[in-house]
């Protein structure tokens, strides 16, 4: 990967093209999401540059890697806000990589799309004027979606594992709200740290308060792998449903999927690899099918970054012009889009983000290791 | 008396002041030097161990800081941008890097911007980013630094493998430092870094700014450890151990007092001064040495203290930490990994919590007595003032420390206990003092030296002293080359000095002396002595006393050399007695040959029949000798080359078909010639071994029959010979293949023989890579196989098999079994039908004639007609039937060749013989007596062909062969010599010779070489007639007066025989042999079978009438009529004609001998 971001530092000074910064994580536990929101942007901006660009110019992408660490996210924002032919930073993966940009966005008054990472306190920001636009899941949606789940399945005692962030926080929050609305009582959640070694300790405090029959986890592949192997070989086997943070990288690889199916593992998306919901949907799976061979579980990166880039091409040209004021209501002017998740009516109009709740999706491992609806 | 006293003080006062100031100079000296040394090793041996401890505590500092780094609290804290000044500060404050201070610390981001620390004035410590920013967030490795007296460590924080964040401490080198065991005021530590700069020192006093020139003056210095960044060296205060510089003056005057006023004793004052002082010294060492004791080392660095403080912290931290951040698994996660026990009570001993370790090793229950948890009193040391203790837990021994615990308030609230097991310790420290037992009662020495320039021994043991006769104290110190002296071995001394200098192992024997100058062999093995770094440090040497071994050694050495002088000598003995022996039995055995072939009476031909046969047995006795001393001195070499498997066995048919058929014990070849029979090996010997086993066979055999079997499969060649005769017993077979052992000791006076045959063919079957294997029953027979791996000759076709159609006609059963095996297993085509065949094998003289020439007479007696007499080997049998390989040769007399041929023999009877030979075959050879003579014959005139006698006066055979050679003569050379070696033959080959005949040789062979050498010279189907025999003059012979009885008149016969004297020859014999004894078969038949009898006298009638016309025609006649006529006919009538008979069998026979 790091040839890919040698080679556009390289073209980085070009004046006759557009620029969109890539921000996202191409080493750590967000690998393969980083890397399917760089193919959906490609693709999309290969489109676009073949209908003739925008504004009389092509657009260009500048990826930066910042490894799920917050303050090489801020530095690149920082890079981004001296690139004087900069349309927007395309940035995610990791909430609070997000969270902690935030400012430096606003400071320097900067467009932030954000095609994954769910935070819900990336969109409420209390930022006037906001300029962060959402096309990806959000924390409190999921939070309402995961806890109707639990109670579908009939669960009594539910219990949460939440990474020890400001992602695991915003989900905590979004829990106990949907738990409080639909009176579905939870018990009280465990906490863990990145890249902890105690996550059989942490299993056998929750079941300590007692039986256990659902599990919602929130964290990323690589916790999430040592979190399955450690639920696996402590006996009990609670339903586990997961956030959308094990598919930031290949979760059923590296956990194998032998070991996957000898628990009950769902998690949240918007799409299914390799099932396309629009028309649109279809020629982009074709296109990726052709670029890179078939779709990994982060899928859905491809298309949420493919629709974003469109949204933001169409608002350029609406507004025509590339200060970030002038974007910023372009993107709220768009009246409709045909993209690839769906086809948008007022996607920004009433507020920053893209999606709804309807968007969601529970996936389970087909006998591929690949998330399809059951 | 008292003159004399005056006397003796004027006279020698001035002398002994002299002297008695002289020798206390001296003692002074040599005593400040010895403590000089004292003081320099203990030096040597602290500076080590402390080198050891510090850069230990330094590894704890980088390894504990890398811990640090990879706390799942602080990685998360670096993705938890938001969050993490909840918890991660608390966090930092409650850590320590080093136990008895508070380190800065601070975690920092992937640009080495502070995150959170443990000290507000980060500008004070923060070390330079320059120095260490690449190396910790690029390359994601740990860094140190040293300067200012401060210790400065990094260790990247990583997410997955990725360096996105660091740790950054500093510790004061006070700390690293001053944890070692000494405080003594005499003494000052300085730590170096790899350029010599001093980075730290513990003395104001001292003044070392710049870099450090060792060994400073004033101060001595332990030597300082190149391979490491940190050196620490210690330095001792010459000041300080100078008592006796202080002490001098007034000893000077004490003891120049002492001089004068008792002079007379003067000198046993000295000694008794020397004495003390070197007592002094010696137990001045000694309270030294024991001062260095290991154990005092392990028990002072036992961190059981620092592990209380750490427990202290985290315990102090928890209340914090569990308010700041949900992960008290973490926290408690942590002190349960620790090996240490850690228990916390109240301020009354009441357990409040523990650890994992302190649960497994004591189940305490919660809220129980801490000292009966443990198993103590509440009197034990632990809750006293010196709050440690050490006793015994489930077998283990764990030393316990107590520890106040504080509050927020730093107000003590109760105890934290901390056990630590130190079993391996206690057990390390009694291994090492039996190892120190082990090593001190060695009877080898053992010696440990530096690895440096020097290579001082730091060591020896009491087994080196008994060695060497140097004492410990003596040597320590030293290189130890002062072992070596004049006689020492400079090539071990090399062999070590090289092993040394590339580090390896080494085991030599080296020629040392000991203390009092006497010499001694040492076997000397040196290893390195590792550390864990791979470094070599010392190395270890054991040494053990081989002078006796060696001692023995070189006379096993003289003894063997004059055993082989011996043996070399016998066998060059036994080669000349070869030699000696067999000049003479050539003559011998030449002569009578020659002899055979004039005209002899039958006594005559009788007795030297008797003499070559007696030489030829006298010579194969000595060629078993030879043989056998040959294989004894390891002498004998085979000869490998390609070879004909069934010219071996015609050979032995050749050698052993008179004596079987004399005896009336045929001998039976079996082998199935369409199996491979060209092999390489040494033809010679295998067909010395089966002759041995056949003329054993034919030896111990009566009666019955002789088999020869040949078997071949996969490069095994399998002989067997065996027999119908006497057989062994079991214990006689056990002796079987031993030298000089027969069956019994009459067997060798019956049989004869040396006893050497079986041994010589056992021992040369084994050299060939094969044996003998015996089996007898006894009074059946006895059978020998000879088992020999052998390799086919890839250049030889297998044996030709004629595609032929055979008839047997015969009434020997025996024999026409036999042929039609053999026929069969060559693959011919046997038929009933004469006609269709092209051969008929028949045993029957008549009715070969009948058959003409398709028929083939085979007998097992010898007669002319016959194409082949028993034994034969079935190759033979079918060369024969495809008429290949009849000897006509032999038939029809030698090959005549028109050649020119020069015979170099300096003996007379030799130079006869060969004459002779080389006359029947028509050739007239020059003669040289000399090889002086031969040279100048041969560069004379072109000779087509040389004989060389090896052994001649003047000039040798092979001198002159090889200047014959020089002068481009290129004819062949052919040695004569009696010599059988190898070598012979391989030095005549180098002189340039072809061919090699040894002495005494046969006629055939001679032919044959000149057939093989001269085949252009030989005259094509001319060949000698048959040397008539010269009727003796004088003396009629014994068998003349007997047939003067009988007549047989040739001219009748002959005209019975179409004329042809050869028919006429054919008839006799056959007469002679199948029907001489007809009349007395005849009278045995009248008496049960009268027809039988008189076919049989009618055939003999018809025979003898064409024989003779005599009175012996008619009393056959006479006889058959009788019988015919049914009469009775007396007993006596037959035994009256059969004397005739038998007369004209004679006179028959005498005629035949004559042809």
């Amino acid at each position: 990967m790091r040839w890919l971001i040698l080679l556009f530092i390289t073209s980085f000074a070009s004046a006759n093209h557009w620029q969109i910064m890539v921000n996202a994580d191409f080493t750590t536990g967000g690998k393969q999401g980083g890397e399917a929101i760089l193919a959906g942007a490609q693709i999309a901006v290969a489109e676009i540059n073949a209908a003739g660009g925008v504004l009389g110019k092509p657009i260009e992408l500048v990826v930066r890697d910042h490894r799920a660490n917050p303050a090489r996210g801020i530095l690149h924002v920082e890079q981004a806000s001296e690139m004087p032919n900069l349309l927007a930073i395309l940035g995610g993966i990791h909430t609070p990589v997000v969270l902690a940009e935030l400012e430096t966005i606003h400071q320097k008054d900067l467009i932030y799309l954000v095609p994954w990472a769910a935070g819900t306190p990336i969109i409420d920001n209390g930022y006037n004027p906001n300029n962060v636009f959402r096309l990806s899941l959000r924390d409190e949606w999921v939070g309402e979606f995961l806890v109707k789940e639990a109670q579908d399945l009939g669960c009594q005692h539910t219990h949460s594992m939440l990474e020890n962030t400001g992602w695991g926080r915003s989900n905590e929050k979004a829990l106990l709200q949907a738990s409080q609305e639909l009176g579905f009582p939870l018990l009280p959640a465990a906490w863990f740290n990145w890249q902890t070694e105690l996550f059989p300790q942490l299993i056998d405090g929750i079941y300590e308060h007692g039986e256990t029959d659902c599990l919602f986890f929130v964290g990323n592949a690589r916790d999430a792998v040592n979190f399955a192997n450690a639920l696996i070989a402590g006996g009990e086997q609670p339903a586990v449903l997961s956030h959308w943070g094990v598919v930031a990288d290949d979760f059923v690889g590296h956990l194998g999927l032998d070991q996957l199916q000898r628990i009950s593992f769902k998690w949240v998306n918007t799409v299914s690899s390799g099932q396309a919901k629009t028309a649109v949907g279809e020629e982009l799976l074709a296109q990726y099918q052709r670029q890179y061979g078939s779709p990994n579980n982060s899928y859905n990166g491809v298309v949420q970054a493919y629709d974003l880039v469109h949204l933001l091409t169409k608002a350029v040209a609406l507004a025509g012009d590339i200060q970030a004021s002038a974007i910023r209501d372009a993107l709220r002017q768009i009246e409709s889009h045909q993209g690839a998740m769906k086809t948008y009516s007022w996607p920004f109009r009433d507020s920053n983000e893209a999606l709804a709740p309807e968007d969601l999706l529970l996936l389970q491992a087909n006998d591929n290791g690949i998330g399809v609806p059951f | 008396m008292q003159s004399l006293w005056r006397y003796v003080v004027k006279k020698s006062l001035g002398t002994l002041v002299g002297v008695s100031l002289f020798v206390f100079v001296v003692l002074v000296v040599v005593a400040a030097s010895i403590q000089r040394q004292l003081v320099d090793r203990q030096l040597q041996a602290a500076g080590k161990s402390y080198h050891l401890i510090v850069n230990e505590q330094y590894q704890q500092l980088q390894e504990r800081l890398e811990q640090f780094a990879a706390n799942a609290i602080v990685v998360n804290a670096l993705v938890d941008y938001n969050g993490r000044q909840a918890y991660l500060p608390s966090f930092i404050e409650n850590l320590s890097l080093a136990s008895s201070e508070r380190t800065p610390l601070a975690v920092v981001d992937f640009r080495g911007e502070v995150i959170a620390s443990n000290n507000g004035r980060i500008a004070n410590w923060y070390p330079d980013t320059s120095l260490w920013l690449d190396r910790v967030l690029e390359d994601g490795q740990s860094w140190t630094f040293i300067e200012d007296g401060h210790l400065y460590l990094a260790s990247p924080v990583k997410i997955n493998r990725s360096p996105e964040g660091a740790f950054v401490a500093r510790v004061s080198l006070d700390y690293l430092m001053q944890q070692s065991a000494f405080s003594r005021p005499d003494r000052a530590l300085v730590l170096l870094d790899d350029k010599q700069t001093v980075l730290y020192s513990t003395t104001n006093d001292l003044v070392l700014e710049q870099a450090l020139e060792l060994p400073i003056s004033g101060w001595f210095s332990s030597a300082p450890q190149n391979d490491l960044a940190l050196q620490p060296v210690i330095l001792q205060d010459e000041q300080a151990i100078g008592l006796l510089q202080d002490g001098f003056v007034s000893m000077l005057v004490v003891s120049v007092a002492i001089v004068l006023g008792v002079f007379f004793v003067i000198s046993l004052v000295t000694l008794s001064s020397v004495k003390q002082l070197l007592h002094d010294l010696k137990s001045a060492m000694s309270r030294d040495l024991q001062t260095l004791d290991t154990s005092e080392v392990i028990t002072n660095h036992t961190n059981v203290s620092e592990l209380a403080e750490v427990v202290r912290i985290f315990h102090h931290s928890i209340t914090g930490m569990r308010a700041a951040t949900t992960s008290k698994v973490e926290i408690q996660s942590i002190l349960d990994s620790l090996d240490a026990a850690v228990l916390i009570t109240d301020d009354q001993l009441v357990l409040t919590s523990c650890n994992q370790t302190a649960e497994e090793l004591l189940r305490p229950a919660a809220g129980s007595s801490v000292p009966h948890s443990m198993g103590l009193t509440n009197d034990s040391s632990l809750f006293g003032e010196e709050a440690r203790v050490e006793h015994s837990l489930n077998g283990s021994t764990w030393l316990w420390t107590r520890a106040d615990k504080q509050n927020a308030n730093n107000e003590k609230s109760g105890f934290v206990f901390v056990g630590t097991d130190i079993t391996l310790v206690r057990q390390a420290e009694q291994e090492l003092k039996l190892l120190k037992l082990a090593v001190d009662t060695a009877n080898n020495g053992i010696i440990i030296s530096e690895y440096s320039d020097a290579q001082p021994l730091v060591f020896v043991n009491h087994g080196f002293e008994l060695i060497t006769g140097f004492k410990a104290e003596d040597v320590l110190g030293k290189k130890c080359d002062f072992l070596q002296g004049p006689e020492t071995n400079t090539d071990s001394v090399k062999k070590l000095a090289n092993a040394i200098r590339h580090q390896k192992a080494v085991e030599v024997e080296l020629a040392n002396y000991r203390a009092d100058g006497s010499l001694f062999w040492n076997q000397l093995s040196l290893s390195p002595v590792k550390n864990d770094q791979g470094e070599t440090t010392h190395y270890i040497g054991i040494q053990s006393d081989i002078t006796d071994r060696r001692e023995a050694e070189q006379q096993l050495i003289q003894a063997m050399h004059e055993a082989e002088s011996a043996n070399r000598l016998k066998s060059q003995f036994v080669a000349n007695m070869s030699h000696e022996i067999r000049t003479p039995m050539n003559a011998i055995t030449g002569m009578a040959e020659l002899a055979l072939a004039t005209g002899l009476s039958s006594k005559q031909r009788s007795y030297i029949e008797k003499i070559q046969l007696s030489s030829e047995a006298l010579l194969s006795i000595i060629n078993d000798i030879l043989d056998f001393s040959k294989i004894e001195a390891n002498k004998l070499e085979l000869d490998y080359h390609p070879f004909s498997l069934p010219d071996v066995l015609a050979t032995s048919c050749a050698i052993f078909g008179e004596q079987s058929r004399a005896k009336g014990v045929p001998i039976w070849v079996e082998a199935n010639p369409s199996q491979p029979c060209n092999f390489i090996g040494d033809s010679l010997r295998i067909q010395q071994i089966l002759n041995n086993l056949l003329s054993n066979a034919l030896k111990f055999t009566e009666s019955g029959d002789i088999r020869l079997s040949v078997a071949y499969q996969a490069s095994h060649l399998e002989l067997t010979v065996s027999d119908t005769g006497i057989g062994m017993k079991p214990e006689q077979l056990k002796l079987l293949f031993k030298p000089f052992q027969q069956a019994d000791s009459s067997t060798s006076r019956k049989f004869g023989g040396t006893g050497l045959g079986l041994n010589i063919s056992q021992r040369l079957a084994n050299l060939m890579g094969g044996n003998i294997v015996a089996n007898s029953v006894p009074g059946e027979g006895t059978v020998f196989t000879l088992n020999l791996p052998i390799a086919e000759d890839p250049q030889a076709s297998n044996f030709e098999l004629p595609p032929i159609k055979v008839a047997l006609q015969m009434s020997d059963a025996q024999l026409a079994e036999h042929l039609q095996e053999t026929l069969m297993s060559a693959g011919i085509t046997l038929s009933q039908d004469m006609a269709v065949c092209q051969r008929v094998i028949v045993d029957d003289e008549a009715l070969a004639g009948v058959l003409g020439e398709k028929a083939l007479l085979i007998g097992r007696r010898e007669s002319d007609n016959a194409a082949m007499t028993m034994p034969f080997t079935p190759y033979q049998l079918i060369d024969t039937l495809v008429n290949k390989a009849q000897n006509e040769s032999a038939k029809l007399g030698e090959p005549q060749f028109e050649a020119r041929i020069l015979v170099a023999e300096d003996n007379d009877i030799n130079w006869q013989i060969v004459e002779e030979l080389l006359g029947r075959c028509g050739i007239k050879p020059a003669h040289a007596r000399d090889g002086a003579q031969a040279v100048l014959m041969a560069l004379e005139q072109s000779y087509d062909l040389i004989f060389m006698d090896v052994q001649m006066p003047v000039k040798d055979g092979l001198q002159a062969a090889t200047e014959i050679r020089q002068h481009g003569f290129e004819a062949p050379i052919v040695a004569l010599t009696a010599n059988a070696m190898m070598s012979d033959r391989q030095s005549t080959e180098a002189a340039g010779m072809n061919a090699h005949l040894s002495k005494p040789f046969k006629p055939n062979e001679l032919y044959e070489l000149l057939r093989q050498l001269l085949p252009h010279k030989l005259l094509e189907g001319a060949y000698n007639p048959k040397t008539v025999p010269e009727k003796p003059a004088d003396l009629p012979t014994a068998e003349q007066e007997v047939t003067a009885e009988a007549e047989f008149n040739e001219s009748y016969a002959l005209a019975n025989a179409a004329g042809s004297i050869d028919v006429l020859k054919q008839v006799v014999a056959q007469f002679v042999s199948n029907h001489a004894d007809d009349i007395q078969t005849a009278a045995a038949e009248y008496l049960t079978d009268r027809d039988a009898s008189h076919r049989r006298l009618h055939t003999l009638k018809g025979l003898t009438a064409m024989l003779v016309q005599n009175q012996v025609t008619d009393a056959v006649m006479q006889l058959e009529q009788a019988v015919k006529a049914g009469e009775d006919v007396a007993e006596v009538k037959f035994t009256r004609v059969n004397e005739q008979l038998q007369s004209l069998v004679r006179a028959l026979k005498e005629w035949l001998s004559r042809q």
